[in-house]
């Protein structure tokens, strides 16, 4: 097991609701916990009738939005002066990034929910180029609706075997991230290439 | 010569989606008429409320459980899961911390300068006790006069 994920749980059994919203919420913003291994194990607990499990869904949907609005927020008020003082505006290639965000902000934003860790840089990307808002806030929670759901469901029917479970989910959740770095490449390759042609 | 072949070509396209949809269609109603059939002979059915009993009715934790517990599990979750009388572990494991039983196994064991194997071993011990099943007294016979 993680070695993370160990005191995680413990913090989970002591405080509940409060630990799983604080540690959704931090995973959602940057910090590298193993949210979706938790997530099982919470489905696990649910079903075991140590945690609601409409309860655990409304808390790890509520944090998660939250997290990833205040990724967004922030880069969304501060952005323009990082950029400028780390001088990325110059690199081509941030600009492709920027402007494939910017068409395809729906779909990108809803991907990008399934791919773990990459979710937060994709929120800060969004909050960089300017999504609205609306757009931003509606895939973002129809994601998180479902990511988390599938993860305590998951959870929820495996009940005392959640840990077997884990490994495969960090899986699929690679998988997906590949596939959404390999699709957006893609695509700036394309858009490059229409531009010159 | 160019705008001729281009309309062949959308025009070969045309009649392959026209072909596909129709194949599609097709095997929709096959697929919708099997799906009917199978839920005629109930056979979908059954297996609806076999998962929704398995997922619904699980039974209570038991002695084959113990493997599960681990040094992260509080003495709180392990009370309700196995649904252990709340002073149960502190007794048989003779805890006095305050904090019990908010605190997890393997911080007791830290606190305590207890090895953790040796800990965990204790605690697999006394849910084990709790689930062993109870003395049967031996028949009292009658003094024969």
């Amino acid at each position: 097991m993680n070695t993370l994920l160990t005191p995680l749980l413990s913090f989970v059994l002591l405080y509940k609701y409060v630990a799983l919203f604080l540690i959704v919420y931090s995973g959602a913003i940057i910090v590298p916990f193993p949210v979706n291994a938790m997530l099982l194990a919470v489905g696990a607990f649910a079903s075991q009738g140590y945690f609601s499990f409409s309860g655990s869904v409304a808390v790890a949907v509520i944090a998660n939005t939250l997290g990833d609005l205040t990724d967004y927020a922030s880069t969304r008020k501060w952005g323009d002066w990082i950029i400028r003082k780390l001088r990325i505006n110059r690199v081509a290639f941030f600009e492709h990034l920027a402007e494939e965000f910017r068409t395809d902000a729906a779909i990108t934003v809803f991907m990008t929910r399934f791919t773990g860790s990459m979710s937060s840089i994709a929120n800060f990307l969004a909050g960089l180029v300017k999504v609205p808002l609306k757009t931003f806030f509606f895939y973002d929670l129809i994601g998180n609706i479902i990511e988390p759901s599938v993860a305590l469901t998951i959870g929820y029917v495996v009940g005392n075997y959640w840990d077997d479970f884990s490994g495969f989910f960090g899986i699929v959740t690679g998988i997906v991230a590949v596939s959404v770095v390999i699709f957006v490449l893609l695509r700036i390759r394309r858009r490059i290439a229409k531009k010159y042609s | 010569m160019a705008a001729t072949s281009d309309r062949k070509r959308h025009q070969h396209i045309t009649y392959a989606v026209i072909f596909l949809a129709i194949v599609l269609a097709v095997l929709l109603i096959f697929f919708v008429r099997d799906y009917m059939r199978l839920r005629k002979a109930h056979l979908i059915g059954i297996r609806e409320i076999l998962l929704m009993t398995a997922i619904n009715n699980r039974g209570p934790v038991t002695a084959a459980d113990i493997s599960f517990v681990s040094p992260w599990m509080t003495f709180g979750y392990l009370n309700q899961l196995f649904d252990l009388p709340p002073d149960y572990l502190q007794s048989e494991l003779k805890i006095s911390d305050p904090e019990y039983p908010n605190l997890s196994l393997a911080s007791y064991a830290s606190r305590d300068h207890i090895a953790l194997a040796m800990f965990m071993g204790q605690v697999t011990a006394a849910l084990e006790n709790h689930f062993a099943p109870a003395p049967v007294a031996a028949p009292t016979t009658a003094p024969t006069q």
